[in-house]
């Protein structure tokens, strides 16, 4: 019998032909450092990265994310797992299967998911009791360092502790996706099964409407909004700044006392993220220009109060969970038993896939970075470094031998000799700032890049993948940083690569969304979803083919953006 | 036991309750409710009463449900929704069926060539039902079949059965002896999810469970596909795709197949024949829907070791 799975080693199966890295656009240059990779697939990461990343941040990302994927494998069975690869300044993914590509998704659904049944038995429970625990101690480990106190020995035993607690936090990271996977997985197989021709936005109404940090996060802006407008002046003072001047001015101004309390106690909750994932990311603690631009929005909008779509939504849930429990109740108790559980797992699921990436892909990265900008300014003040913000450039083998030549005193260590490095790689991010590179490398894959859907069928017409139903028409505001987000006007069309959970707010601003990933159960599907914003995802090329100020109608059940006139 | 078509069947109830001493004459109930009713003091069956061939028999005169039949049926149907505690307002969901006089006869079981209407509620429904009964045996299917058994084409006289509808999670057919290898001293069971509508039509993989009838104990047991399943409607019935956490798992435990093979191995011994039984597997065990003759066994000599 053909042994379908080989944990111990990647399929041969999978090898494509060579092309030996044939194909190149003519205006980059070959990027790997393994010869192997010019036969190899890739395809870029848009949905975590559509930005460069800095030497640093990928290194981070090896450390963190590859790990994390690739126990996947020997603990949970799972079929792949992938490898990073930073290409002109880009994240490129590169799946290594376990067996052959067709066997993917059936062992996926069978030996992975035998993996995670103890965990999908009572997701509540092994969140509470097993991964929140593990995760509030390392977070518990970093808060009571006290990194300006520390000697530089101690910082550095610190960075090599944190590096692997961190390592730790991530494992746990995918066991939680994964489990977040299954679980909506096998509530999607049960209710498509008795819901025939249902849709998963069907599906997911019946998971909708529960609390979770996001959406609390998001919701707390618009709380901050009532403290702004309750104070005489106050608001007008938000409504009149450029957010990065609001909080001068706020303190500035009497009587702004219990909105700047406010906001403080916004941020010692909320705070500790970031816009984008990355050890040089401020975080809103360190600057809170993105709080208070929506802020600014939410004031501007005195009529709009997303609070109370969520009691809308919660209600609209339970409607839709007695209706379709009148159905499930017409089949045999095993599966009325069964449909229960699934659905209470894919409920519990949605919360972990927003309350996980709240705390590690944000906390513990931010918990990380306060690591690496206290070394970063002493490298900087020994010399090593021209400033902090150099570090971005080194990885963390560099990073750690530093620390510790520091450590030790031995200041004509080569290990500190840093400058000449740090400018060739500040130089290759200048260098590919602003080059378009290939979404995809070598031999086609078996499986067709998620990107591969969406192409658009007819002029003016964009098709894509629903993932919260309504119609919205607006101006488009294409944003590809969520610096450029900050733009955005209320009733606009924000079009962007993808968003991650500290662009939740502008959902409030936004008429309708539209990405370029993402997927019914992504972090954008789930929130829009909790706003009530039609969103449209899958729409391949969108923040090129769709130009500032264009009148689109979004439809975000169809999943199609339709251009009504060009801006 | 006389046909019940002559002048004097007409001082002949045209309704008759299960376990009516009346009720196990299967000239005035048929084969499968004469069977049902003699069974009804010692096995788990569920309530139900007969319209009785007197009552064909004045519909085959008058051409259509004669008044004092249609008042009859109603005010029993009235009668088994109190005692089911379902209430006249929304009425209770029964099981349709037919009870020929010549079917479930020893020489041919005509299984499946009437028609059986499941989950009908309200008086009208089940008077409607009870009228497609009567007009199915002229249906092409049963004819062919009295013609390949030499039954002649004149339909037999027909009684329906009115049954509670036992709300089950799974349907089981047991033979009390394997029929196609005639080994006697087997029971061979089907089982799948639902209503018995998809395990009957015959067009679906079922669970299967081989019995040794003398240890009663389980030789072989395969979870079989179970493609389809029927459940219940708004009115009705519906033949759905089964879901695949159902296919996966066998629709009945090992306990409940061995009660089964156990409660046919009781009836053969008590009819003294090989029997065909229908159950419906309800929240406290099996519940027993019809008992047949086993009709089709190849050769019995088998059994007794002699040549055919």
């Amino acid at each position: 019998m053909k042994q379908p799975y080989r944990r111990d080693q990647p399929s041969p199966g999978h090898q494509p032909p060579a092309t030996g890295g044939a194909g190149l656009p003519p205006h980059l240059p070959a990027p790997w450092t393994d010869p192997a990779d010019a036969d190899r697939s890739f395809e870029r990461d848009l949905t975590h990265f559509p930005q460069p990343v800095t030497t640093l941040d990928f290194a981070f990302l090896k450390h963190t994310v590859e790990h994390g994927l690739a126990t996947t494998v020997p603990r949970f069975a799972a079929p792949f797992r992938v490898e990073l690869r930073r290409f002109w300044t880009r994240v490129y993914n590169h799946e290594v299967l376990y067996c052959e590509p067709q066997d993917v998704p059936r062992l996926w659904s069978t030996a992975t998911r035998e993996a995670f049944a103890p965990m999908l038995a009572d997701l509540e429970r092994q969140w509470s009791d097993a991964w929140l625990p593990e995760l509030r101690s390392a977070q518990a480990f970093w808060a009571v360092f006290d990194l300006a106190a520390a000697g530089d020995a101690d910082l550095a035993a610190h960075l090599d502790a944190s590096l692997a607690r961190v390592r730790r936090v991530w494992e746990i990271h995918f066991e939680v996706v994964y489990a977040v996977a299954h679980a909506w997985s096998m509530f999607w197989e049960t209710y498509s099964e008795v819901f025939e021709g249902a849709t998963q936005l069907d599906a997911a109404a019946l998971v909708s409407g529960f609390d979770n940090l996001t959406a609390e996060a998001g919701l707390a802006v618009w709380r901050l909004r009532d403290v702004a407008t309750s104070l005489p002046g106050v608001a007008d003072v938000v409504a009149a700044s450029e957010p990065a001047e609001a909080l001068a001015r706020l303190r500035a101004t009497p009587g702004a006392e219990p909105l700047l309390a406010a906001l403080d106690a916004y941020l010692a909750r909320y705070g500790r993220r970031a816009t984008r994932l990355s050890l040089g990311a401020k975080t809103l603690l360190e600057d809170p220009t993105p709080v208070l631009a929506q802020l600014r929005d939410a004031v501007a909008q005195p009529e709009s109060d997303p609070r109370r779509h969520r009691e809308r939504l919660a209600a609209e849930r339970e409607a839709a969970v007695l209706r379709a429990r009148e159905r499930v109740a017409r089949y045999p108790r095993p599966l009325r038993a069964e449909f229960e559980h699934r659905m209470r797992q894919a409920q519990v699921a949605v919360r972990l896939k927003e309350d996980h990436n709240f705390i590690i892909d944000h906390e513990t990265t931010a918990a990380v970075r306060a690591v690496v900008v206290e070394l970063a300014g002493r490298l900087a003040r020994a010399g090593a470094l021209h400033g902090p913000e150099d570090v971005a450039h080194l990885d963390l083998r560099e990073l750690r031998a530093a620390a510790e030549a520091l450590a030790a005193g031995r200041k004509d260590d080569e290990a500190l000799d840093l400058r000449d490095r740090v400018a060739a790689r500040a130089a290759e991010m200048e260098r590919y700032a602003d080059v378009a590179v290939p979404t995809t490398l070598g031999p086609p894959r078996p499986v067709p890049p998620q990107a591969a859907r969406g192409a658009a069928p007819s002029a003016g017409t964009l098709e894509g993948v629903g993932m919260s139903a309504g119609v919205a028409r607006g101006r488009v505001r294409v944003a590809r940083t969520f610096d450029e987000a900050r733009a955005l006007r209320p009733g606009e069309v924000l079009v962007a690569t993808s968003t991650s959970q500290p662009w939740t707010p502008l959902f409030a601003t936004a008429a309708a969304l539209v990405t370029e990933v993402g997927g019914v159960l992504s972090h954008m599907g789930v929130i829009a979803r909790e706003y009530r914003l039609p969103a449209v995802a899958g729409v391949t090329g969108a923040t090129e083919l769709l130009e500032d100020g264009a009148l689109v109608e979004v439809d975000g059940l169809a999943g199609v953006v339709r251009v009504l006139a060009e801006g | 036991m006389g046909r019940a078509l002559d002048e004097t069947s007409f001082a002949a109830p045209a309704v008759l309750w299960l376990g009516d001493p009346r009720s196990t004459e299967a000239g005035l109930v048929g084969g499968k409710a004469a069977q049902l009713s003699a069974l009804a003091a010692t096995h788990p069956v569920p309530e139900a009463f007969c319209v009785t061939t007197a009552a064909y028999a004045a519909y085959e005169r008058t051409g259509g449900v004669p008044p004092d039949v249609a008042r009859a049926a109603a005010a029993a149907y009235r009668e088994l929704a109190a005692r089911s505690g379902d209430g006249p307002a929304r009425g209770t969901p029964v099981a349709v069926r037919s009870s020929a006089v010549d079917e479930d006869g020893a020489g041919a079981s005509f299984a499946g060539q009437h028609h059986t209407y499941l989950n009908v509620t309200g008086e009208d429904a089940v008077l409607a039902a009870v009228a497609a009964v009567w007009r199915s045996p002229h249906g092409e299917a049963a004819l062919g079949y009295r013609r390949d058994r030499g039954l002649g084409d004149a339909p037999a006289a027909v009684a329906v059965l009115v049954q509670r509808l036992v709300s089950c999670d799974a349907s089981s057919v047991a033979f009390s002896v394997d029929p196609v290898a005639s080994d006697l001293g087997r029971v061979v069971i089907s089982a799948s999810w639902g209503l018995g509508e998809s395990l009957m039509a015959g067009d679906i993989d079922p669970d299967r469970w081989v019995v040794d009838k003398a240890s009663l104990s389980v030789i072989a047991r395969t979870v079989g596909a179970k493609q389809r399943m029927t459940i219940t409607d708004d009115a009705g019935t519906r033949q759905v795709s089964t879901p695949t956490f159902l296919r996966q798992r066998a629709s009945l435990s090992d306990e409940d197949a061995l009660a089964v093979a156990g409660m046919a191995t009781g009836l053969e011994a008590r009819l003294g024949h090989p029997v065909d039984v229908e159950f419906a597997l309800a929240d406290d065990g099996p519940v027993l829907l019809q008992c047949r003759p086993v009709t089709t066994l190849a050769a019995p000599a088998d059994a007794s070791g002699s040549p055919p």
